[in-house]
């Protein structure tokens, strides 16, 4: 009998790490008819939800752009389950935890939690995964990220911090389209092989554990860089005759 | 006489027993009652009364055997140098003998008074105390002990040179054989004056023969190997030190004591081996290129007997074997390339298991070294990145000598062969390829009653299973007895007929095959309207199949099937073997001589692709003619009237038959999704048992599981591992980026 065959239920996220915010004065507390009525503002008119159109208008309203950094903090910090959709519960329940109820208050939050998120490893780890079940289409039963998406994401949440491989990561992946889909493993290694690599290939070890969409990159980067020394060598000879 | 104890005048007695005593020492004559008194005198002493005088009696005798064997040193010495060995010699085969002797005159005194005192052989081996030097011993003893100190000591300086010498001369092939027996009695007398000791009793001899014996052996193999260096080539070199370790060991047989044996070896192969290592490796690769046998017989005796000599040789003869076999798998060319591969092979492993044999004593390091030359060369990829195609090439040599095409080779011939193909295959990494590929092949082969004979199909089946395994050959054996259980089936079939009392107007035969073993692809599967003659067996076979087996489900293979046709439109009338679909379309034409081929499809239903193909064939038999050039719809296909052939039986279904590029991509596509269910199979398994397991380890037990069938890629078993992290069957261990854990 194979038993490489079936298909399970989504994997339990793994719990979030408990941040706290130390801070100087303490804001009253958020007051939870503000947040509702916030939430109604921009809530679709057929579904109890925020959609497409609804955060948009909120982006325009906090002065944003649907595809920023900030914007998908504070998705992160929502937990939204999916793009372009929060619902009452994820919206509210969020708001009430970074306790603000405004406009005003949500806006002046979001660049500090932006640049702590950027700052502290652990944080960013944690956006970087979310960033991930963001992304696939659960209604399609989405498994994997097609890369095109895969590479918007991967633009966006490294806005900040930006690792220096990632360029040459998201060329290769734009020259190989038979790569399709990026599988949660991969997406969450590439933070790791981001680290350990830097700008230099010449470190990495393919007998490590590390998947194979890598081994495939770094080979054909050091092919590439082959090459060239090849053609410089050409080069130089034929400038010598 | 009385044995009571009594007074005795000692110096009187002594004084008779020391006459005796000389005369024993000596080898003088002493008649029988003269020892008798004298033995009884000895005993006296030691029971005299009122005080035993034993001790006296000891003094006595060992200051006699001083004073007479400082006496023979003089003698010894008077005889002049250049006949000290000879007059030693002579001195020590008298003394030893007589103290002998002398020993069992004071049998009393041994035995009553000296051994009570003695420590015991447990205290002196395992015991720290240092025997006492005033301790009394055995006269024999004390004899010896009283040679080595009188006469070893003062000699042994000229007496080693001498012997030194001596065996110098012998080696040069100058030597006396009279001093030979001289020499080796000398030597042995350092052996045995110290032989009574219970501790180290070979420190002597060691000391003051042995240990410049050595060196001076040393010396001489150095400058004989140096010498033979300088006049000798490496083959009469390899020769003559052959000869030389030979002639010093039955050099040492006829002079030393056994324990210096092993050493003189040592020494010598030391010299003449050791120190010239770098000459003799150096010369290997020629040897061994050349493959001189002669030379390379002398070269395994010599390397073997010193550290670090043999692995060069081994990996020479391997790198050897290797190359001579990629050259010939990589100038095959041909038709029959597969024959030659296995044939090339067998004779390199033939070629090569033979010399080892010979000239290494089958040696189990070189038949390992042979074993690694021809599992790279078999499993060579020319083409790092595509696989060996090995694998197919012995299973289609199989497939020569199995079916009916191999001709002119007698059922033993052909049996031969089969059983050494045996050897190619145990060298083979892709196992499982070769499996694929086999079942294929077996599969036309008993389905097209190709086989030569079902003997030789069993046979072949049953060596594969002692070679790889009862669950390799699972399906081959179930194939083959669907083969055998389908004549009974058809008996049984004939017999119902019979009883029914139905007649099917034709001959019918039919195989069941489960559908789990057989390697048969649904790809080509078709419609196909079976033709009226061939309905009603169809129909009276399936009810007579389910009435005899309830709940089995039957798919007929139409696209397998043949039939025998008779022509009688011809001149002569021809009996043509053809395939089902091939014989449907030739049907239609029993009532008219031309039709177009949209109506022989719809009539028929085949599918397009079934239907030109074997529309084609009959084309190319020149049965039927066509109005154009390719097929299509309209086209007009006639009876040719005119056809006639010299054979009146014979076959269109070859073309049909014959393995297509595709089928072999096929193949080995099915291995390649095998392969990947296995290793995900084998990841959960050892996942499951481990629970948490490093990447290497899980990477190095897929390895080592998955030796006997092939050998997977790394990339391919991290792909398998991708896929399972993604099914969730296992995860990344939190923290831990290069180890997984098992998500039950």
């Amino acid at each position: 009998a194979n038993a490489a065959v079936a298909a399970s239920a989504e994997a339990p996220a793994t719990p979030r790490p408990r941040v706290f915010y130390p801070r100087l004065v303490r804001d009253p507390p958020p007051s939870e008819a503000k947040i509702c009525a916030l939430f109604e503002a921009y809530r679709d008119s057929a579904e109890d939800a925020m959609l497409a159109d609804g955060i948009e208008r909120l982006c325009a309203d906090l002065g944003l752009s649907p595809d920023e950094f900030k914007v998908l903090v504070l998705a992160w910090r929502l937990d939204a389950a999916r793009m372009c959709r929060f619902s009452r519960e994820e919206f509210v329940g969020g708001l009430r935890a970074l306790r603000v109820d405004s406009i005003r208050s949500l806006q002046s939050r979001l660049p500090e939690l932006a640049a702590e998120t950027a700052r502290d490893p652990d944080l960013f780890k944690d956006l970087y995964r979310f960033t991930f079940r963001f992304g696939l289409d659960a209604d399609a039963g989405q498994r994997a990220l097609p890369a095109d998406m895969a590479a918007c994401l991967w633009r966006l949440v490294f806005s900040v911090r930006e690792p220096p491989i990632l360029g040459r990561w998201l060329r290769f992946l734009e020259g190989h389209p038979h790569v399709r889909g990026i599988p949660r493993d991969t997406w969450n290694m590439f933070l790791n092989f981001a680290e350990a690599v830097g700008d230099d290939l010449s470190s990495y070890d393919d007998t490590e554990a590390w998947p194979s969409l890598f081994d495939d990159f770094v080979e054909f980067e050091n092919d590439k860089a082959n090459q060239n020394i090849a053609k410089d060598r050409e080069g130089a000879f034929k400038e010598t005759d | 006489m009385s044995l009571k104890p009594k007074r005795v005048n000692f110096n009187e007695t002594w004084k008779e027993l020391q006459e005796t005593v000389k005369c024993v020492i000596t080898l003088s004559n002493v008649p029988r009652s003269t020892w008798n008194d004298r033995f009884s005198d000895v005993y006296s002493l030691c029971v005299a009364y009122p005080e035993p005088l034993a001790d006296r009696l000891y003094l006595e005798t060992k200051q006699f055997l001083d004073n007479h064997v400082k006496n023979l040193l003089e003698k010894v010495r008077s005889n002049g140098k250049a006949n000290l060995l000879k007059s030693y010699y002579q001195a020590w085969s008298e003394y030893s003998l007589g103290i002998n002797y002398l020993h069992r005159l004071y049998l009393y005194l041994n035995q009553q008074h000296i051994k009570k005192q003695k420590l015991s052989e447990a205290e002196i081996v395992y015991g720290n105390l240092t025997p006492d030097t005033q301790e009394q011993m055995e006269i024999g003893e004390l004899g010896f002990e009283i040679w080595k100190k009188n006469m070893i000591e003062p000699l042994k300086e000229n007496l080693v040179n001498f012997l030194l010498e001596g065996i110098h001369e012998d080696r040069l092939g100058e030597g006396n054989p009279n001093t030979a027996e001289i020499i080796k009695g000398v030597i042995q007398s350092f052996v045995t004056v110290e032989e009574y000791k219970k501790k180290e009793n070979l420190l002597l001899y060691q000391k003051i023969f042995e240990t410049p014996f050595l060196q001076a052996s040393g010396e001489y193999y150095k400058q004989e190997a140096s010498r033979l260096l300088q006049v000798c080539d490496v083959s009469m070199y390899m020769e003559r030190v052959t000869q030389r370790l030979k002639e010093e060991t039955l050099r040492s047989q006829k002079f030393l004591h056994c324990s210096s044996f092993d050493k003189v070896k040592e020494k010598c192969e030391q010299h003449m081996i050791a120190d010239h290592l770098q000459f003799l490796h150096g010369e290997c690769k020629p040897m061994v290129q050349q493959e001189r046998k002669g030379d390379l017989t002398y070269m395994y005796s010599l390397l073997r007997s010193v550290p670090q000599g043999i692995p060069l040789l081994i990996n020479e003869m391997l790198e050897h074997i290797k190359q001579q076999g990629l050259q010939c798998v990589t100038s095959l060319k041909g038709e029959n390339i597969y024959c030659q591969f296995v044939e090339s092979m067998l004779t390199l492993h033939k070629k090569y298991k033979d010399m080892i044999n010979d000239v290494f004593s089958g040696d189990q390091s070189f038949i390992g070294a042979l074993d690694r030359a021809c599992s790279s060369v078999i499993n060579y990829r020319i083409n790092p990145k595509v696989s060996s195609r090995s694998p197919e090439m012995l299973a289609k040599y199989c497939d020569f000598l199995l079916k009916k095409s191999a001709k002119g080779m007698s059922e033993a011939e052909i049996d031969d062969r089969l059983a050494q193909s045996i050897t190619v295959f145990k060298y083979i990494d892709d196992k499982d390829v070769f499996q694929k590929f086999y079942s294929r092949m077996l599969a036309k082969r008993l389905i097209h009653q190709q086989s030569q004979s079902m003997d030789a199909e069993e046979a072949m089946i049953n060596r594969l299973k002692e070679a790889c395994g009862y669950e390799f050959t699972n399906k081959f054996q179930r194939m083959f007895n669907d083969i055998t259980v389908s004549t009974d089936l058809n008996n049984k079939f004939s017999a119902y007929l019979k009883s029914e009392t139905v007649d099917l107007g034709i001959s019918f035969t039919i195989y069941v095959l489960q559908a789990g073993a057989w390697p048969l692809g649904q790809t080509s599967i078709t419609p196909f309207a079976v033709p009226q003659e061939l309905e009603k067996s169809v129909q009276m076979f399936e009810k007579f199949y389910h009435s005899h087996f309830n709940g089995r489900r039957l798919t007929w293979l139409h696209h397998l099937c043949q039939g025998e046709l008779k022509l009688g439109y011809l001149k002569k009338p021809y009996q043509v073997t053809m395939q089902t679909f091939q014989m449907a379309i030739l049907l239609l034409f029993e009532k008219t001589d031309s039709l177009n081929c949209k109506e022989i499809q719809d009539t028929l239903q085949l599918n397009t692709e079934q239907f030109n193909k074997h529309v084609t064939s009959l084309l190319e038999s020149k049965l039927l003619h066509s109005s154009t050039q390719d097929v299509t719809p309209e086209t007009i296909l006639k009876l040719n009237l005119e056809y006639s052939n010299k054979r009146t039986k014979f076959r269109i279904t070859a073309a049909l038959q014959r393995e297509t590029p595709q089928e072999v991509e096929q193949t080995l596509s099915a291995v390649d999704e095998d392969r990947k269910l296995y290793l995900q199979a084998a990841i959960v398994r050892i996942m499951k048992s481990r629970k948490m397991l490093k990447h290497n380890c899980l990477i190095q037990e897929v390895l080592s599981q998955s030796k006997g069938t092939f050998s997977p890629s790394i990339s391919m078993i991290k792909k398998c591992i991708e896929a399972l992290i993604d099914k969730q069957y296992i995860e990344r261990t939190p923290n831990s980026a290069d180890e997984y854990s098992y998500v039950a």
